[in-house]
Parts: structure tokens; C-alpha cells; sequence
């Protein structure tokens, strides 16, 4: 079957007045119809920068894509003009963001948020927009459409505004659905209802969904795949499954044994200790290497892509067939540490 | 792959990957935009110019201000008589140079007892909250709904023209933003979250006003009074274009480009040099103040 | 909305009541009386002059007299036309002045937002400093002695238009200007500062992201968030517009209420200055109510209530 989307070693830079920021750095994955993959990491790991630059979104000075492809549908978004990625945005490739509040234009109604999506990309009239968007927000489970297209967002509940964000994005039942940490603002009850939402109409459209978030609480009820980033690399790829029964990178291990589970044995949680590297000046080598515990002199040189199984990748000197270490066994020490 | 280089490496939590370039203070950063900001600069110098010019000019000029000759009256500027003569014979270079010192001494203080009256009034509004402060803001909302001008020339035609009470006038009426700026500043800081940390962790609201709301205010409270300079001199300018102004034979820059407008068909240099002098001087200390106002906004911290 | 309206009307009258108190007493406390810098007046004409204007009667009765006047609009004689009114003159300068000045709103307005849009968009290029240099020589350059070059160079080395009198558009033109430049170059900058602030909001992020394009931003997204500040500046530009047309109409000759309140301070005609400064505060006074009120209809996020308590 081939990939809807398919991003190839994309480097991305920012030129600050301090030097430049590797922000992406060689990052590559594939996206399947239909499928949901979740990218997760630390604030600062490269993971929204990688879905803006999908979108082609990123702030252009002082940002730049350095390298790579992104491959869609045949055609290569980083060579593309900003009018073709403007028919693409919003129509076949759709992004929701994490702050509901400021993300929607206070000024406008909701439905005039949302009927501009079809207005624009499938040119209908603004009343038939606007009988397109009562019918979106029913979609999305806000009651009483009808009145609610005329309100304006600071008139709504954080839960309802995230809601219509995403009735705006999926307006035009795009193959893609970009979630940049979209429950982050949200209380936890609320949290729980639009990822149902998100994962009924992944369901009910085949939209793909590419998930981002620091939480891996989420990543384990809604993706098929996750990404683990890290200094702006991809550290470790796999079936969700798999990662979290058979982590390999010491990165990954951190963040599972960070997440509270019922059948932990200590009764304390287990940080990451150390700071996320400065990326002005990535160090030579695995940029986890400061806060590895099992760190040995070749993560001085970076690691080459590891496949472990067929579907699951990693990028770690531990894998390595000269390494007298195996990382199951690290693991469980871990575990029981 | 030697089996060495997989030799475990001693586990310490390294700490040298810092961020690499050092950080600087505020006032430093401040500073440095400020440096960058051409225009701002060539304002600073500008205005050292005109300052130092005012002071020591007229010690320089052969003629006094108010030497009247009737047989060299009105003639172009040439090599003797720089800016040209007036029409009644007065080296206007001189003129000028004496115009100078009364528009910026107007100028500067105006601009430092409005920001003293303006920073009282509203710190006490500010900080005191409540009743007071409502009831001190309605009398500064109430007087506020008459244009500046408009209070201005009414003070000088119930004082009668003079330089004391251009002072006067100027600053009864003046200090109205800054106190407006300063309330609004302190009333914000109190409410921020760090003011409440500090509060917890002990400080007396003494510290709290000197270490935290005074520091932070500084900024617009500055920005404000560099702006309020050229202001004033506009004020005593217009006011002495329609004869409300400094009394003869004491010349501001605006009795001169008032006298010099009127004799505009023919003598066009009369009014242009006093006028310069004043658009000059404004846009100075704009420029001025708009490079403090681009160094002091957080925002454009690149 | 209608309590908000009725307590704003309260005070607004309040506010000229006091207005017209404060100047009366401002007046009254010129030492010597509006006749004594007269050419030399017998003490006998002096007497009779002072009776007819009742200039002798007790301060307290002058007082209530004229309060009693103003609530039937009227402002007294002047002291210097003997047969004109306040209200005469007052009616025959404010409808130049109003022609004149809406002119120069205008101006201000149309060319200080274009100019600032533009010099967002082209934020730290050249246009940019361009826009933001010359909106900085409109700041610092007085009306007064813009208005002096414009009639040097203009009027006199390029006949191009008159340079004074008030008759028919041509004449509108460089004292228009002349009263515009501040103004516009205030606008521009506030426009230019909001749209920059509102661009780099979360919102115009998820715009971009829905495809829309460059225009669509600026002038539907955008604009509206951005003028809101410009807004609020309605209020002193029409005060700034106002004291402006003081010198300029007087430079031009044009026969508006500034050249007539210029021409009664210098003949310290004490009823007209008095009288046009109340005539001056109520209107700035009920323009400011007008503006509080047309705010709420651009931004959805006020209700009138909250607008109140400040």
C-alpha cells in the first residue's frame, strides 16, 4: 500500500542572531491512509516544527527548510509554491492547535470561522457555507448548532472552542489531520471527549491523523504508531504495541517509567534528570548522551537507524552487534530499579 | 568495531551543556538595542548638539540678542550674519541660539515636573487603590475631556504672557498621562504573579515597591517624559504663534517663526531657520523616544 | 445599555457644569475687567458700558445670569462687535470649521491606515522606514509651520493653490493637509503597531493553516483586530483637529470658529472667548460619548456595562 505522506530525512533550521538552531535534524517517517500516528517528546524536541513545516508553515525568516522532502500525494511540499500549499491547507492537510482560546479570531463568528473553509477550497455561496457549518458543528457534538454559529469563541466553553477548531480543520474532509498537543489546554474530562471525538471521525472519514503531544497517556489509547523525538531526531519508531512493551531507547524507557501506571511496584515516579540540550550547539554524537545512564565512549559519534523488528526502529549504540549490553536486560534493571 | 569504545562511560549528569551565549541584564539589553537603533542615535546626537549649542552659542556670536540696527534689517544670510537679520536689524543666528535656550529649558522642565506630579499622583492612586484611587482618577477623567491646548490657552490668557507662567501653565496641566501611565503600571505589576511570590516569601511592601513596581515602571514612565519634551515645545510654540507666548524682547523659537511667518513672500529665511530649529529638536527627541519605546518592549527580543 | 447611556449623560452634564463654572470664574478673575485696556474711556463712558453689560452687578448675580442664559443657548453679546452675538458668531465659524475639518478626518484616516497596513506588511524593509520616518516628521513638524511651507512652496514659487481665503475645494486643500499631517502620521503608526501584534497572534496561525490567503489575512482577519487601537484615537484626533484649526485657519484666513477664537483672545473679548470654549467642550464632550459608544460595535469582546466601570 503506499503512503499518503511521506516526509524524508527534512532538516529544518532557524537563523537567530545567536547562531543557527538545528531544530529538525534528519527526520523521517511515512503515513498510511487512515492511520493515526502519535510523534512524541520533550518541549523543544523538533516535534511541532516537523508538522509546520508539512504545512509549510514555518515563520520564514528566520526559519528555513534546509533539506528533505515531503513527499504528498506525489508532489513535493518543500518545493511548492505557497499558492498550491494554500489550496492544500485546510482542504486536504488540516492542523488543530493547542490553545483553542487564541487560536480562533475573536472578532468573527464561529460560523463564519468554519463556513470560510468551504467558501474557500469548495467556492459554495455563504449562506450554503453557512448550512455547512450547523451541519459541522453537529458533527462535532455541539448542541444547539444553529444558535452557536452566531456566537463569537469568547462566548464558548474551552472544550466547545477546541470542538469548532476542529470542525473548522475537518470542513472539508481532508486526508490529513495534523493535532499539535490539542488537549494540552483542556481540562482532563474534556481532554477524554475530544480524543474520542478525534478518534470517531478518524474512524468515520479515514482521515489520518498525526498526533503530537507530551503525553503518553494519550498516544497509548488512539495511535497505531508513535514516533519518539528527541533533539530534533526520530530516536525510536514502532508499533504503539511494541513500544511500550519492548522500548529500546533509553529516552523511551524515561519517558514510560515517568507516566504513573497501577502496577508499578515503587511508589515513587522516576524523573529524566538533566536539561533538554541547546540546540544553537547540538553536541557531536547522541545529543542523549548527557543523560544516558548507560552511555558508553561511541555515543561520542551519532547512531545510525537500528531496525529492530521489521516496523520498529531505533536510533541507539545499545542495539549495536558489537555492544556487550542488550537493552531488554537494562530495562528490566530499570524496572526493578 | 573495537570492543573498547563500548566501554561504559562514567554516569555524571553533565552539566556543561548550557546555553552558550551568555545572558544579559536588562538595562545591558536595553542598551544594546538602543545602540542599534540608528535613527535614535543620530537623535542623541542631534540633541547634545542643540544642548551644547544653547549653552555656549551666544558666547561665541559677536552680537547680543537684542543689538537693533535698522540699516542691516532683513538681509540673507552671508558670511557675517549667518541666519540672515530680522526686520529690525538683529543678527538672527544669535536669536536663534537665545531661542534655543528658552524652548528647551520650557521643554526639559516641563517634562520633569510633569513626571514628578504625574509619578506622585499616580503611585498614590496606583498603590493606595480603593476609593482614593476612583476618586482620583474621576477628577483626572473629568478634566481630562477638554483638549490640553484648550486649558493651556485659557491659564495664559487669565496669567497673561511670560515665561513663569508658560511653566506654570504647562505643568497644571501636563502631567495628566504620566499619572494616567503610572497608576495604570502599578496596578498591573500588583496584581502579577511574582509580586504575590514575593509577598509570600516575606518582602515588606517597601522592598516590593522599590525592588519590583519602580524598576519596572521606569521604562514607560522615561518614554513618556522624553516624549513630553517636544510636546512642551510645541506647546510655547503654537501659544506664541497666536501671542500668548514669552514676552519681547525675550525670544522663544516660536515667537521667532511667528515673526517670521508674517514676512514669509519676501524673507522666507526668517522663518525658515526658527523653524527648523523647532522641527529639528522634535524630531529628535521623537526618534528619541521611539528607539527607548522599541528597547523596551520584551516583545522584540529577538 | 440604556442605564449605561442615562449614567453617561449624567456625568457628561456634570462635567459642563463644571466646565462652564471653572471658565467663568477664569474669566472673572482677570484683574482690571475685559474694558480696561480700552483706548482711553472717560470713567463716565467706562460706567455705563459696565452697567449695560451688568460687568457691576455682584459676582454671584453675574453668575446665575449666565447660567440662566446658557440653559435658554444663549451666550451673551460679545463686548467687542457691538452687534453681534456669541451665537452669531459661533454659527457663522462652525460650519467652515466642520467642513473643513471633516476634510482633514478624512485625510487622516484614509492615508494613515493605507500607509500603515502597508508599512506592516512590509515590516523592517524599506517601506517600512520610509512610512515610519515620514510619520515621524508628521509628529514633530507644527501645523503651523507645515502650513507655512506648504503656502511658501505651493502658493507662492508654484502657483498651484491658493493660499488663502475659503472658496470652493481648491482652498481646502493645503490647509486640509496642514491639519492632516499629525493626525495621519498617528494613525499610520497605531495601525502599523496593531497589525503587527494582531499577525503574530495564534489565530492568524490557524487562518494560514486553513489555507487562506495573504489579502484574505490582512483584510478579514486582520484589519478589524488592528483598527481597534486606531479607534480609540478617534477621540483626541477630533480634539487635535479642533485646537489645530486655531493657527491654521488663521494662517489661511479662513473665516471658521478658530480664526474667530484666536481673533477674540487677541482682543480679549472675555463673553466670546468664554463662550466658544463652552461651545468647544460640550461638542468634544459628546463627540467622546458618541466614540465610547460606536467602540462596543467593533469589538464583540465589550458590552457597554464593563466599558462603564473603568
Amino acid at each position: 500500500m503506499k503512503p499518503i505522506l511521506s516526509v524524508e530525512n527534512l532538516k529544518v533550521v532557524f537563523n537567530t542572531y545567536a547562531g543557527t538552531v538545528q531544530a529538525v535534524n534528519d527526520v523521517s517517517f511515512t503515513l498510511y491512509k487512515g492511520e493515526t500516528i502519535g510523534i512524541v517528546g520533550e518541549s523543544g524536541c523538533g516535534k511541532s516544527v516537523t508538522s509546520s513545516a508539512i504545512m509549510g508553515l514555518i515563520p520564514s525568516p528566520p526559519g528555513q527548510i534546509a533539506s528533505g522532502r515531503i513527499l504528498f500525494e506525489d508532489e513535493d511540499l518543500v518545493t511548492m509554491d505557497d499558492k498550491s500549499l494554500q489550496k492544500i491547507r485546510g482542504n486536504q492537510i488540516s492542523m488543530i492547535f493547542q490553545d483553542p482560546m487564541t487560536s480562533l479570531n475573536p472578532v468573527l463568528t464561529v460560523g463564519l470561522q468554519i463556513a470560510e473553509s468551504f467558501m474557500l477550497h469548495q467556492k459554495l455561496p455563504k449562506k450554503k457555507a453557512m448550512e455547512k457549518a450547523v451541519e459541522m458543528l453537529k458533527l462535532v457534538g455541539i448542541p444547539a448548532p444553529e444558535i452557536r454559529i452566531r456566537q463569537y469563541p469568547h462566548q464558548m466553553s474551552g472544550g466547545m472552542r477546541q470542538r469548532v477548531m476542529i470542525a473548522m480543520a475537518l470542513a472539508c474532509q481532508p486526508r490529513i489531520l495534523i493535532a499539535d498537543e490539542p488537549t494540552t489546554a483542556l481540562d482532563v474530562t474534556v481532554q477524554a471527549q475530544i480524543m474520542e471525538l478525534i478518534k470517531k471521525l478518524n474512524t468515520e472519514f479515514s482521515t489520518a491523523v498525526i498526533l503530537i503531544t507530551h503525553d503518553l497517556g494519550i498516544v497509548a489509547g488512539m495511535c497505531s504508531r508513535v514516533l519518539v523525538m528527541y533533539a530534533g531526531r526520530v530516536v525510536e519508531s514502532a508499533p504503539v504495541n511494541e513500544l511500550y512493551a519492548n522500548p529500546q531507547h533509553p529516552y523511551s524507557w524515561g519517558l514510560l517509567k515517568s507516566v504513573p501506571r497501577p502496577d508499578m511496584k515503587s511508589g515513587t515516579l522516576e524523573s529524566i534528570a538533566g536539561q533538554p540540550p541547546d540546540l544553537l550547539a547540538p553536541p557531536p554524537g547522541c545529543a542523549f548522551m548527557p543523560r544516558c545512564r548507560f552511555a558508553m565512549e561511541v555515543c561520542k559519534q551519532p547512531p545510525a537507524p537500528i531496525k529492530v523488528t521489521e516496523d520498529h526502529m531505533c536510533r541507539c549504540w545499545l542495539l549495536d552487534k558489537a555492544s556487550p549490553h542488550t537493552p531488554d536486560i537494562l530495562f528490566k534493571e530499570c524496572e526493578t530499579a | 568495531m573495537k570492543a573498547e569504545i563500548f566501554k561504559k562511560v562514567d554516569f555524571q549528569l553533565d552539566m556543561s551543556y548550557d546555553i552558550g551565549r551568555s545572558s544579559t541584564t536588562y538595562w545591558q539589553d536595553v542598551w544594546r538595542r538602543l545602540n542599534k537603533n540608528k535613527l535614535s542615535i543620530l537623535g542623541l546626537i542631534i540633541i547634545s548638539f542643540v544642548i551644547i549649542a544653547a549653552i555656549v552659542g551666544p558666547f561665541f556670536t559677536p552680537y547680543s540678542y537684542s543689538d537693533q540696527n535698522l540699516q542691516i534689517a532683513n538681509q540673507s544670510p552671508s558670511t557675517v550674519h549667518w541666519f540672515g537679520t530680522d526686520n529690525l536689524g538683529r543678527d538672527l543666528l544669535t536669536r536663534v541660539l537665545y531661542g534655543a535656550r528658552i524652548s528647551l529649558s520650557i521643554g526639559v522642565v516641563a517634562s520633569l515636573s510633569t513626571m514628578i506630579i504625574g509619578v506622585l499622583y499616580g503611585g498614590i492612586a496606583g498603590l493606595f487603590g480603593g476609593r482614593v484611587d476612583t476618586i482620583m482618577m474621576r477628577i483626572v477623567d473629568i478634566v481630562w475631556s477638554i483638549p490640553f491646548l484648550l486649558y493651556v490657552i485659557l491659564l495664559m490668557v487669565v496669567l497673561q504672557p511670560g515665561l513663569m507662567n508658560i511653566f506654570i501653565a504647562l505643568t497644571l496641566v501636563y502631567w495628566m498621562p504620566m499619572a494616567r501611565l503610572v497608576r495604570g503600571q502599578i496596578l498591573s505589576l500588583r496584581e502579577l504573579e511574582y509580586v504575590m511570590a514575593a509577598k509570600l516569601a516575606g518582602a515588606s511592601s517597601w522592598r516590593i515597591i522599590t525592588k519590583h513596581l519602580i524598576p519596572n515602571s521606569l521604562g514607560p514612565i522615561l518614554i513618556t517624559a522624553t516624549l513630553t519634551i517636544p510636546e512642551a515645545i510645541f506647546s510655547e510654540a503654537f501659544l506664541s504663534y497666536i501671542g500668548l507666548g514669552v514676552s519681547a524682547p525675550m525670544a522663544s523659537w516660536g515667537v521667532l517663526a511667528s515673526e517670521g511667518a508674517s514676512s514669509l513672500r519676501s524673507y522666507p529665511f526668517q522663518l525658515f531657520f526658527p523653524a527648523a530649529a523647532i522641527c529639528i529638536t522634535m524630531l529628535s527627541f521623537n526618534f528619541i523616544g521611539d528607539g527607548l519605546r522599541d528597547a523596551l518592549d520584551p516583545r522584540m527580543r529577538k | 445599555m440604556l442605564q449605561y447611556v442615562s449614567k453617561r449623560i449624567l456625568s457628561m452634564v456634570l462635567v459642563i457644569y463644571i466646565v462652564i463654572t471653572a471658565t467663568f470664574l477664569l474669566m472673572h478673575s482677570i484683574p482690571g475687567g475685559p474694558f480696561t485696556t480700552e483706548k482711553q474711556l472717560t470713567p463716565e463712558v467706562l460706567r455705563n458700558i459696565n452697567a449695560r453689560y451688568h460687568l457691576d452687578d455682584p459676582l454671584w448675580k453675574q453668575y446665575t445670569d449666565y447660567m440662566g442664559n446658557i440653559l435658554r443657548f444663549d451666550l451673551g453679546p460679545s463686548f467687542k462687535y457691538q452687534d453681534r452675538t456669541v451665537n452669531n458668531i459661533i454659527a457663522d465659524g462652525f460650519p467652515v470649521s466642520v467642513q473643513l475639518g471633516t476634510f482633514a478626518v478624512l485625510l487622516a484616516v484614509t492615508v494613515g491606515i493605507s500607509a500603515g497596513i502597508f508599512a506592516a506588511l512590509r515590516h523592517n524593509r524599506t517601506l517600512d522606514y520610509m512610512i515610519m520616518s515620514a510619520s515621524t516628521l508628521g509628529i514633530s513638524i507644527p501645523s503651523f509651520i507645515l502650513a507655512s511651507f506648504l503656502i511658501y512652496f505651493f502658493a507662492f514659487k508654484i502657483k498651484l493653490f491658493p493660499a488663502a481665503m475659503w472658496n470652493g475645494f481648491s482652498y481646502m486643500i493645503l490647509p486640509g493637509i496642514s491639519l492632516a499631517a499629525l493626525p495621519m502620521a498617528v494613525v499610520a503608526r497605531l495601525t502599523r503597531s496593531g497589525m503587527l501584534e494582531v499577525l503574530s497572534q495564534d489565530f492568524i496561525r490557524t487562518a494560514r493553516a486553513k489555507g487562506v490567503g495573504k489579502r484574505a489575512i490582512v483584510y478579514r482577519h486582520a484589519l478589524k483586530n488592528s483598527l481597534i487601537p486606531v479607534v480609540t484615537y478617534v477621540g483626541p484626533m477630533a480634539a487635535g483637529i479642533l485646537t489645530g484649526s486655531f493657527v491654521v485657519e488663521s494662517i489661511f484666513n479662513i473665516p471658521g470658529l478658530g480664526r474667530h477664537f484666536v481673533t477674540s483672545i487677541y482682543n480679549r473679548d472675555y463673553t466670546v472667548i468664554l463662550g466658544i470654549t463652552i461651545f468647544y467642550s460640550a461638542l468634544i464632550i459628546i463627540f467622546n460619548f458618541l466614540v465610547d459608544v460606536a467602540y462596543v460595535l467593533l469589538d464583540p469582546r465589550i458590552s457597554l456595562e464593563k466599558k462603564g466601570d473603568n
